[in-house]
């Protein structure tokens, strides 16, 4: 009997220490899935975040394959016209079709009054913020926006 | 990002079975209603995250979980104090779950079109503000309970608060000149003079605030901060004056050891209990938690110091810390203003209570009787929590339909 009593109170003792060290893994691990964001806020003016487009499904020609990754950088205009920084040679595509650029720490995409316009997730868009995992359709080109550096 | 938050899913797993483990072995024989507990809040938080990860893959899914820690701390220490307070808790937990996701997934066209609803926000304000004043009951020496029937009742002001807020975001969202400060001022004020007439102190200054962080986030000017504090020391003074009660809280903030068997017997209590637990706690069961009064909500911070330990406090403190860190975060990258400012005042709101709460009852500022959000045990603060959390949980997904303004 005073063997089993004193088993039980190391027992207590256990597993309030197991408790408190657990807690603190958590608050660590919360941490580390937070400091992507310390990495994120010290950018610097003209910095940006180095995200890209992955081309999942290239339906204007031009010089790209499936899987092609394009840095976006500080800002990348897509259209038919040659001056454009990734050129799709496609009729249903505008001159100017659209742009995105790095503004207030995130990316913003912006048509530019295109003729068949610029879809984010199967939504027509004016101006909206990207967010990685965003599907970007323009005419039959599919880009996906992704996050990895 | 997604693995780790895997892996702090587990590890809340992990820390909600020993808990659990630990609370069936303190029952002879052991207790089963331990398992049931830990089976029920781990699926909660499990299915909740799936919903989560497959409506809203953009959201914060941290801000949920770090809320259902704090939520696990406090059903295990409920838990270990009454059985009946706990099962009731978890209850309220389902139902808070359950609107949470309500609001997250049948919101779906952005919170920008409920801007225009700002006369309702404003008599919604003041109707639940006033109610305890005409038709409340005295509990714990303030006046802010309403009770429906014998054994139901409720506290307006929580409900009051998220008007107030949900108001001053649509008051202060177009502000352009003085003139338009006006009426949300004298809103604030009202809304503070009842909080006072209900001897609701906690809530007053929770009020008092949120509505500087949020004109202070409309205007950018510090000018009006310096006139709110102004205003408020005049105020505090003022009642400080007139009524008894604000006296007696300061005289008992200032001198705890005078008064120990009278006014200050309550707070010289959960300071013994912090005391008596030290860095790592008596042990849940262990220690003497029927000293503390109305140990399940206002004061349940001592008895997990006492039983938990000082380090589990802490920990509760960082949760509410990195909460905060993480809703704010989510109203920088809000598309306009009105949905800026309501998750701004929405965090200030739970982050204050937090802070009001603890530094009461460590004797830190004078003590007010209020929950600590997420832990304490409370149907209304619960709720209202969770509502909170929603919005916040929405306005993180950066999905807001059509943006108005910039």
């Amino acid at each position: 009997m005073k063997f089993d009593l004193l088993d039980l109170s190391f027992f207590g003792v256990l597993l309030k220490i197991i408790l408190i060290v657990l807690i603190y893994i958590i608050i660590v691990q919360a941490l580390k899935i937070m400091s992507r964001d310390v990495k994120r806020g010290g950018l610097k003016n003209g910095k940006n975040l180095g995200w890209r487009l992955k081309l999942v499904y290239p339906g204007d020609g031009g010089a790209f394959v499936e899987g092609d990754t394009i840095p976006i950088g500080n800002k990348l205009t897509i259209g038919r016209n040659r001056q454009n920084q990734m050129v799709l040679p496609s009729p249903s595509v505008s001159n100017f079709h659209v742009k995105i650029y790095f503004e207030d720490g995130r990316y913003m995409l912006e048509d530019l009054n295109s003729t068949n316009g610029t879809f984010i997730n199967g939504v027509m868009v004016d101006k909206k913020s990207l967010q990685p995992g965003d599907e970007i359709s323009i005419s039959q080109t599919v880009l996906v926006v992704s996050d990895d550096v | 990002m997604t693995k780790r938050l895997r892996t702090l899913q587990l590890l809340i797993y992990l820390f909600l079975f020993f808990g659990f483990l630990n609370l069936a072995f303190l029952g002879k024989p052991i207790d089963p209603t331990a398992g049931v507990f830990f089976g029920v809040i781990t699926a909660i938080i499990a299915v909740t995250s799936w919903v989560l990860k497959k409506y809203y893959p953009m959201g914060d899914r941290l801000i949920f979980l770090l809320a259902a820690m704090l939520c696990s701390i406090g059903i295990i220490m409920l838990f270990r104090l009454d059985r009946d307070t706990a099962v009731k808790q978890l209850g309220w937990l389902v139902i808070g779950i359950v609107m949470f996701l309500f609001v997250v997934l049948y919101l779906k066209k952005g919170l920008v079109k409920y801007a225009k609803y700002r006369y309702v926000f404003l008599a919604g304000t003041i109707l639940f503000m006033a109610m305890a004043t005409f038709i409340g009951v005295e509990i714990l020496g303030a006046k802010n309970w309403v009770r429906i029937g014998t054994t139901y009742g409720f506290q307006p002001s929580e409900f009051g608060k998220i008007f107030l807020i949900l108001y001053l975001s649509t008051a202060l969202s177009h502000i352009t000149s003085r003139k338009q400060l006006i009426e949300p001022g004298i809103v604030i004020i009202v809304a503070l003079g009842f909080m006072v007439l209900q001897k609701d102190l906690g809530t007053a200054l929770i009020i008092f605030a949120v509505a500087v962080t949020m004109v202070y986030l409309a205007t950018s000017k510090k000018l009006y901060v310096l006139i709110s504090l102004g205003l408020f020391s005049g105020g505090g003074l003022a009642s400080y004056a007139v009524f008894g009660h604000i006296r007696r809280r300061f005289m008992i903030w200032l001198n705890p050891w005078d008064y120990v068997y009278n006014e200050s017997y309550q707070l010289v209590q959960s300071m013994y209990a912090i005391a008596m637990g030290g860095l790592f706690g008596r042990g849940l069961g262990m220690g003497h938690p029927g000293y503390v009064a109305v140990n399940e909500s206002d004061f349940i911070f001592s008895v997990i110091c006492e039983e938990m330990g000082l380090l589990m406090g802490l920990a509760v403190l960082i949760l509410h810390f990195l909460l905060f860190y993480r809703s704010i975060r989510s109203a920088i990258h809000a598309e306009n203003n009105f949905t800026k400012l309501l998750t701004a005042g929405l965090s200030v709101m739970i982050a204050t209570q937090a802070l009001v709460i603890v530094g009461g009852v460590t004797g830190f500022i004078p003590l007010t009787g209020i929950t600590l959000p997420f832990v304490s045990y409370g149907g209304t603060s619960l709720l209202i929590s969770f509502l909170a959390l929603s919005i916040i949980q929405k306005v993180s997904e950066g999905d807001e339909g059509d943006t108005q303004d910039g």
